[in-house]
């Protein structure tokens, strides 16, 4: 399986991308050459030089520094939102396809979600819910979950009828029992794949929320906190704006190599489609 | 046809149902009173009374969702507290801003990705292949507010050739407007190029292995035609199917989009409502690009039901 996982170019070089990512927000402290928050209006829109890797923004802020410690921040939401959508996608996902009397219920409550494009829904409920970190995890959660817990319905299917759930069926399993022995860990492939595209939307989507102003409130640094403070210096301080969507790119260019390095080897008849 | 058309319409309603509720239940999800988070912090009793019962917030429940059901029947979604108007009137002055915007993106979207697809399906394994399946991926991963920020400072500010932003009508001046929606459509239509230009490669590449495919190889049709009149309508499906999530996606993005290129669209109007507290607003526009992206839906249903009749009778 390893093996199997190292012969994929998709999943090597998406693995290393994240992780010198996850290395960075993790080292943060150490790395960044000065405080994110500390002003210096002595050097405001400097340009970058030796000191100032990547120049500093309107209130001298180092921007290198900023960018480190705003991955950090989008790393913490991003799996936050990964591990609840998971466990509600999983638990609403299983209870769909398992419990045949609910599964209609279930589903068009799910498919009213999704008829909100997701991003729009999470700035709906982040506004309501007023700017936090907290917030924006919980309004992205809510966007994201129908869409995991049609996943796992949909494996939750095709499981349920094979032969050796009938199997644990007929030698008197329970309910429960063959619910998260039997079914829901052979469906993890096709929940792994999702989560992790799911972790690439949700950086993606955090940074929409910072950027508009329903993220962790400034002057907390995120990737979208960062690009905001940039957008009134474009002209006279590209750099304020360029290197955190840099920073974006990386991570969620990584993340989707990744998913699809997973996919290719945990689905083969997947890959047998798009070749 | 017909009972295809019906079955779709009523799924349709249901799915619009939940929508409409969970809108309304949105403003109790917020914290604390909304009404002294309205009001001016040293607000008299009788103030924020007078919030509340705008608001209908001092009925019970059951009234409250009555009251929003009869008035969303007649189309009225309240006042907007900022404007001093009424929400429909606002969102109706600003939605052809924001639906052409969203279709500019689409055409531009559809014409590359599908282009770009079938290039890379064609030429399966050749450095066109796979470099065109490496910038798809790229495409994918950029945040689309930033790359229009960074078109704004390259096309804009250094080169200065399209206005970093504003917006001309179209029927005031047909030039101005093309200049004003260029960025702003390019912005937003590349993000999505990568997903379709994958979809069509994989869809065609399956086509393309097709035995009916060698037949018609076979039998001397030129490989021009073979490609574009045998593989492409029969890859054109999942083309389709991941056009209509596209436009949800899009519609979304568009919201955003028109804040970073001050397009005066619906989006705009929502995003300003979002950092007042303006909810009726933030409710209705919710509402509207959601029942926007459900027609848009039927519509691709039934494209996909004409393309492919096996759906018809599935």
């Amino acid at each position: 399986m390893l093996k199997r996982f190292m012969a994929n170019r998709s999943f090597v070089i998406g693995g290393a991308l994240f992780v010198l990512v996850l290395m960075v927000a993790l080292l943060a402290d150490v790395i960044a050459p000065f405080d994110p928050l500390r002003n210096n209006f002595r050097y405001r829109l400097g340009p970058p030089n030796a000191a100032h890797l990547l120049g500093t923004d309107s209130f001298g802020r180092d921007v290198f520094s900023r960018v480190l410690h705003g991955s950090r921040v989008s790393l913490v939401i991003g799996l936050l939102v990964v591990i609840l959508t998971g466990l509600f996608g999983t638990l609403i996902g299983a209870v769909s396809g398992y419990v045949r009397r609910l599964d209609n219920l279930i589903m068009r409550i799910m498919d009213g979600f999704m008829a909100f494009p997701p991003i729009l829904l999470a700035i709906a409920i982040g506004a309501v819910l007023g700017p936090s970190l907290l917030n924006a995890v919980i309004a992205l959660t809510v966007a994201y979950t129908p869409r995991t817990a049609r996943i796992v319905r949909a494996s939750v299917l095709v499981v349920r009828e094979s032969e050796y759930v009938e199997a644990a069926r007929a030698l008197g399993a329970g309910h429960i029992r063959i619910l998260f022995r039997h079914i829901l860990l052979n469906s993890l492939g096709p929940l792994l794949v999702q989560l992790t595209f799911i972790f690439a939307l949700a950086i993606l989507a955090e940074a929409v929320l910072s950027f508009i102003g329903v993220g962790p409130s400034p002057p907390t640094p995120t990737f979208g906190n960062i690009i905001a403070d940039g957008r009134n210096y474009i002209a006279e301080a590209p750099w304020i704006t360029i290197w955190p969507g840099i920073a974006i790119m990386v991570t969620v260019l990584g993340l989707n190599l990744l998913g699809d390095g997973l996919r290719d080897v945990l689905d083969p008849r997947l890959r047998a489609e798009a070749r | 046809m017909l009972r295809y058309l019906v079955n779709r319409i009523a799924s349709a309603c249901l799915v619009l149902l939940v929508v409409s509720l969970f809108t309304f239940v949105l403003i109790w999800l917020v914290p604390g009173d909304v009404a002294s988070q309205l009001a001016d912090p040293g607000a008299s009793v009788e103030e924020l009374q007078r919030i509340r019962a705008r608001l209908n917030l001092d009925q019970p429940w059951h009234v409250q969702l009555l009251s929003w059901y009869g008035n969303l029947l007649r189309g009225d979604l309240g006042q907007s507290f900022l404007l001093n108007r009424s929400v429909t009137e606002a969102i109706i002055e600003r939605i052809p801003v924001t639906l052409s915007l969203t279709l500019l993106a689409l055409v531009i979207a559809v014409v590359l990705g599908v282009s770009a697809g079938i290039i890379a399906a064609v030429r399966h394994g050749s450095w066109a292949d796979q470099s065109i399946m490496a910038l798809a991926l790229v495409g994918l991963s950029i945040p689309d507010f930033w790359l229009g920020l960074v078109g704004i400072y390259v096309f804009a500010v250094a080169l200065g050739w399209l206005p970093s932003g504003g917006f001309v009508p179209l029927l005031q001046d047909p030039v101005g407007w093309a200049r004003s929606m260029a960025l702003p459509a390019f912005t937003l239509g590349i993000t999505q190029v990568g997903l379709i230009a994958r979809i069509t490669r994989s869809s065609m590449l399956d086509v393309l292995g097709q035995d009916y495919v060698r037949t018609a190889r076979a039998k001397g049709v030129p490989a021009f035609k073979v490609v574009a009149k045998h593989a492409f309508a029969n890859a054109l499906i999942p083309v389709i199917t991941v056009t209509g999530v596209i436009i949800g996606v899009l519609l979304g993005g568009a919201v955003v989009i028109e804040q970073v290129f001050s397009l005066p669209g619906v989006g705009r109007l929502i995003i300003g409502a979002v950092l007042r507290r303006d909810y009726p607003v933030i409710q209705g526009g919710l509402l509207l690009l959601a029942f926007i992206y459900v027609f848009v839906n039927i519509i691709v249903d039934l494209l996909y039901a004409y393309v492919d009749p096996r759906v018809r009778y599935g």
